[in-house]
């Protein structure tokens, strides 16, 4: 029984009960359609068991990101049929277009089609089955069933897109790439002038310099262009709250600052990866996310995947350390750290930068992030003025351990400040 | 169609007054037929208010259409014979002793609540 359906039973009881109380007849014809209104719903009551229906369900990827979920279910009994469909939405994707639930008035063979457009972020999205509720066509008696329509989608982060970026690590890897390696060799960028060697191809030949050097030959030097190891760190300790995105105790906006990070190192490594790269990730989060040097399509499918599964944790000490840590980023490797500085921040980025790596601090700014909600009132101000302190101090001592930072506010776009922090620093490398 | 969607809300407060009027009516005294007539308005009127409340933002007018001409028939084929019944009926006065009455009551109870399992 519906809840209109126990309502109209309730009043039909009440009526009669008021009928034999002041025993008059009117209360009872009062109940009089409200019963016959019972007796054919009772009459055309569906049964769970007799219920004959298949369900089918399509996921696509729609450009843009969007995910479009339609389920069809086939009414394939031999009565008309009142039918509530509800589907649960995996949680983290809000709903873009369409419902998730609605009625249809089936009549037999006819299909129910459900439709409506997903915007997900990243994750695994799945469906097991669809609530169908049949009743009658007054809603007052109602069967329920849940129909099989398993249905999956792993949507893997991608991140704004990022310009090529102007790498200039210690160290860079024998294989050609996009970096110079200030070696001598074949590329495009002029290098040096050496003595002609048996075997130099006669095109590089520098004739200048023979006609001012008669009887020696000289041949023009190209600057090396080589790939280098590239590792992204996406520490996400201490985000579990903030990640919520509202509620007690979460400050911050839709998706949550983890989210903002998540994008950026995805669209590092998809950077990285696009030059040519060897790239490695290490997550920091609720579960430890490794994917160890790689190169190509495949190796972006691996980053892609474990920044999908990526999860927030409070916070506690990052465990990753010794050699495990070296495999992971080799020795000469520029490290993107993506921090949003936890309070071991510092120690975590003196380990990534033992064993001659290069690391890059990519902050995004939470406090800014939350700072409408959290700087009401005199307390909040206060408390906001206290953060802001704080991650300048910790800004401070990172930039005094001559480590570039970007001091990322999630609204502002990525690139210019990414290249703006691998630019040279007089004298040298970033 | 948009206008036959709206039609539920439109048609709950005239079905509402109709109740009272008919209820006004319906004194002591008065014929069976009028009671069950307003019973029957003012069940339709909250059904349909009911049924507009829940009508989603963005209808599919030809579904809807439907929904709505399943509802409203099945309205009718519910409320309508209790209102003939009562018309046809309203006239007889069988003299029940009471405890008969609670005994048909208490039937009347049990064989709903059974035919609603």
């Amino acid at each position: 029984v519906t809840g209109r359906g126990a309502a109209l039973l309730a009043v039909v009881l009440a009526l009669l009960l008021a009928a034999l109380a002041a025993r008059r007849a009117e209360p009872a014809w009062m109940a009089a359609p409200l019963l016959t209104a019972l007796a054919a719903a009772v009459a055309r009551a569906p049964d769970a068991a007799g219920l004959r229906l298949t369900a089918a369900r399509r996921v696509q990827r729609q450009p843009g990101g969007e995910v479009e979920v339609t389920v069809t279910v086939r009414h394939a009994g031999a009565t008309p049929l009142l039918l509530r469909l509800e589907d649960a939405v995996p949680a983290g994707a809000p709903l873009a277009a369409g419902a998730a639930a609605g009625r249809w008035a089936l009549r037999p063979g006819e299909d129910a089609e459900l439709r409506y457009t997903l915007r997900p972020t990243r994750g695994r999205l799945v469906w097991s089955g669809v609530r169908a509720t049949a009743s009658d066509p007054l809603e007052l008696l109602a069967a329920a069933v849940v129909l099989a329509a398993p249905g999956e989608l792993q949507v893997l982060p991608e991140g704004p897109r990022l310009r090529p970026l102007p790498l200039r690590p210690v160290r860079t890897l024998p294989s050609p790439g996009s970096i110079p390696a200030r070696v001598g060799g074949s590329g495009t960028e002029f290098h040096g002038v050496r003595e002609y060697q048996v075997g130099d191809a006669l095109r590089w030949l520098d004739w200048r310099r023979m006609a001012r050097h008669p009887g020696q030959a000289f041949t023009k030097e190209f600057e090396q262009e080589q790939i280098a190891d590239v590792g992204v760190v996406l520490d996400g300790r201490g985000l579990a709250q903030l990640a919520e995105g509202g509620g007690e105790g979460g400050r911050v906006e839709d998706a949550g600052v983890f989210e903002h990070a998540v994008q950026a190192a995805a669209a590092l490594a998809v950077a990285c990866l696009r030059q040519g790269n060897r790239v490695s990730l290490l997550v920091l989060g609720a579960a430890e996310g490794r994917v160890y040097p790689g190169a190509g399509r495949v190796q972006l499918r691996r980053i892609q995947a474990c920044l999908a599964e990526a999860r927030p944790s409070a916070f506690g000490p990052a465990q990753a350390a010794g050699p495990s840590l070296a495999r992971l980023f080799p020795a000469g490797a520029i490290v993107f750290a993506v921090t949003a500085l936890a309070a071991d921040a510092t120690s975590l980025l003196l380990r990534l930068r033992s064993g001659g790596r290069q690391v890059v601090v990519v902050s995004p700014d939470l406090v800014e992030l939350g700072a409408p909600a959290r700087g009401e009132g005199e307390v909040g101000a206060l408390a906001l003025r206290a953060a802001r302190v704080e991650r300048q101090l910790r800004l401070r001592a990172i930039a005094q351990l001559r480590m570039p930072v970007v001091d990322w506010k999630v609204d502002q776009a990525l690139d210019p400040l990414v290249r703006a922090a691998l630019r040279p620093a007089r004298g040298g490398r970033p | 169609v948009r206008r036959a969607l709206r039609l539920p809300a439109a048609l709950a407060p005239l079905l509402a007054v109709a109740a009272v009027g008919l209820a006004l009516a319906g004194r002591p005294g008065a014929l069976a037929w009028t009671w069950a007539a307003a019973s029957a308005a003012a069940v339709a009127a909250w059904d349909l208010a009911r049924l507009a409340a829940g009508a989603p933002d963005d209808p599919e007018p030809a579904r809807e259409a439907r929904l709505l001409a399943v509802h409203l028939r099945a309205l009718a084929v519910g409320l309508l014979p209790g209102v003939a019944l009562a018309a046809a009926l309203g006239g007889l006065r069988l003299p029940l002793p009471l405890l008969a009455v609670l005994a048909l009551g208490l039937v009347a109870a049990a064989a709903l609540e059974r035919a609603a399992r």
